[in-house]
């Protein structure tokens, strides 16, 4: 008789969270389905191939463009950085591994600042080292980096660092510390300052494997918290702002527009453009500053604006799109058309 | 001018000279030992895992180099001289890269060389 009493509103009980659960799944779910492409991104150009002479790259991963529209590509597999003119006609190139000033073990993501210094997250030397733009090293920025003989423990210890970015005063440097799972923030001489994020998955400000960072011309940080498959915004005293990606930017990977899986690389253009490398759905995405979707492109492949796990994104003086494409040894050019 | 069957001979046997000592000079030139220990490491098509997982075995006293295998989901390691590292070790060093590690080999000294030009950092 109890079992009997009890079955129906065990159902009715089962029913309702099947109810709430459906609910939670289209409030998520119903609005990335309703984005649509507000931009058109178009192909332009590529160069590159497997190797390792000029032009050649194996396993690129960073880019930046300066003023000039000179291309500057970490090209990590061969410890090189390489710059390119506008159009990717070799120029010249720098680094080769170890850990003496001017070499490089696993160049990553690149900062230009003030379009005279090249900084370059150097992921096996657990430092950031900067560059004259024709190549000659300028500065080690490891006065409490584990380089520096703190060890990646202490507390300005890095572990990794996968990338950084300069705030737009250039008082501070923000350093993606890839498993330390953090930002760790240096004063822009290399004194240890702060950490931003911590540890964890999911919940807002909690990072898993960060990669890179980006600023906004207000100050605020986009940080690649690649491995909980978002991007997270955070105010220049680390606050947490906001997290996008997946559902209510919980760290959930997927392929509908405005998710991603596996975000390696964040760039913000002139116009504050969100760009972000959505490495294993082998296309780029961008956004408005507070994560608006603005239009999606690429594919899996060789073709012609189809990538192989896409790494970094950076916009030339013109407003062109360069996006370094990891597995295909290659960078590739777009334009907006309809911006 | 047509050749006698001597000097049609001593153009073969020069011929066979020249490609023998060529044989033994590439057979002397010095080849890249198999590596002591190789591991599998499932997921590490992403750059920052492998080169992450390269990082953590470098930083160890006793392995002198380390060849991320992406393609083939291996990670080779050679050790210095002397140096020993147990599996144990071997198991620790994956798990502080974030990985699961799978089975681990230790190829016979003399054996095939197992890095391939086809796989890539």
């Amino acid at each position: 008789m109890t079992r009997l009493r009890c079955a129906p509103s065990w159902t009715v009980g089962a029913g309702s969270a099947g109810v709430l659960l459906l609910a939670a799944v289209a409030v998520a779910v119903v609005p990335t389905l309703l984005r649509h492409d507000q931009e058109v991104y178009e192909w332009r150009a590529a160069w590159g191939s497997a190797g390792s002479g000029p032009g050649e790259f194996r396993g690129p991963i960073g880019i930046a463009v300066d003023g000039s529209g000179f291309v500057y590509v970490s090209d990590a597999g061969n410890d090189r950085i390489q710059k390119f003119t506008a159009d990717g006609r070799f120029v010249r190139e720098w680094g080769g591994t170890g850990e003496a000033p001017g070499a490089l073990r696993r160049p990553m993501h690149l900062q230009l600042v003030g379009d005279s210094l090249l900084y370059v997250a150097e992921y096996l030397n657990d430092r950031l080292q900067a560059f004259r733009l024709d190549g000659t090293p300028a500065a080690i920025l490891d006065e409490d980096t584990a380089s520096a003989g703190g060890g990646p423990d202490a507390p300005g210890g890095l572990d990794a660092p996968g990338g950084l970015a300069f705030a737009p005063d250039g008082e501070e440097v923000w350093i993606a510390d890839f498993f330390h799972h953090r930002v760790a923030v240096y004063g822009k001489e290399g004194t240890y300052l702060r950490s931003v994020g911590s540890s964890g998955r999911g919940l807002p400000g909690r990072l898993h494997y960060p990669t890179d960072v980006a600023f906004a011309p207000d100050g605020s940080a986009y940080v690649a918290d690649a491995y909980n498959h978002r991007i997270q915004r955070f105010a220049a005293d680390g606050r947490h702002l906001d997290s996008w990606g997946g559902p209510l930017g919980l760290g959930i990977p997927g392929r509908w527009k405005g998710w991603f899986s596996v975000a390696t690389g964040v760039h913000v253009d002139a116009r504050g453009r969100v760009f972000v490398a959505d490495f294993f759905n082998d296309r780029v995405q961008a956004f408005g500053a507070s994560g608006t979707f603005v239009a999606e492109w690429g594919e899996p492949g060789e073709a012609e604006g189809a990538f192989d796990r896409p790494t970094d994104i950076a916009t030339g003086p013109g407003g062109e799109v360069y996006v370094v494409d990891f597995g295909n040894n290659r960078i590739q050019i777009f334009a907006c058309r309809a911006c | 001018m047509n050749e006698t069957p001597t000097l049609r001979m001593e153009t073969i046997m020069t011929r066979l000279a020249t490609a023998t000592l060529f044989l033994v000079l590439l057979a002397a030139l010095p080849q890249e030992p198999p590596p002591d220990i190789v591991v599998e490491v499932n997921g590490l098509s992403c750059p920052f895992c492998a080169f992450g997982i390269e990082k953590k075995f470098v930083e160890r006293p006793e392995v002198d180099s380390v060849f991320v295998a992406l393609q083939e989901n291996t990670v080779h390691l050679w050790l210095n001289s002397g140096e020993e590292l147990s599996d144990e070790e071997v198991r620790r060093t994956v798990d502080r890269a974030g990985f699961t590690p799978g089975e681990i080999r230790r190829p016979e000294p003399g054996g095939a060389p197992e890095r391939s030009d086809a796989s890539e950092r």
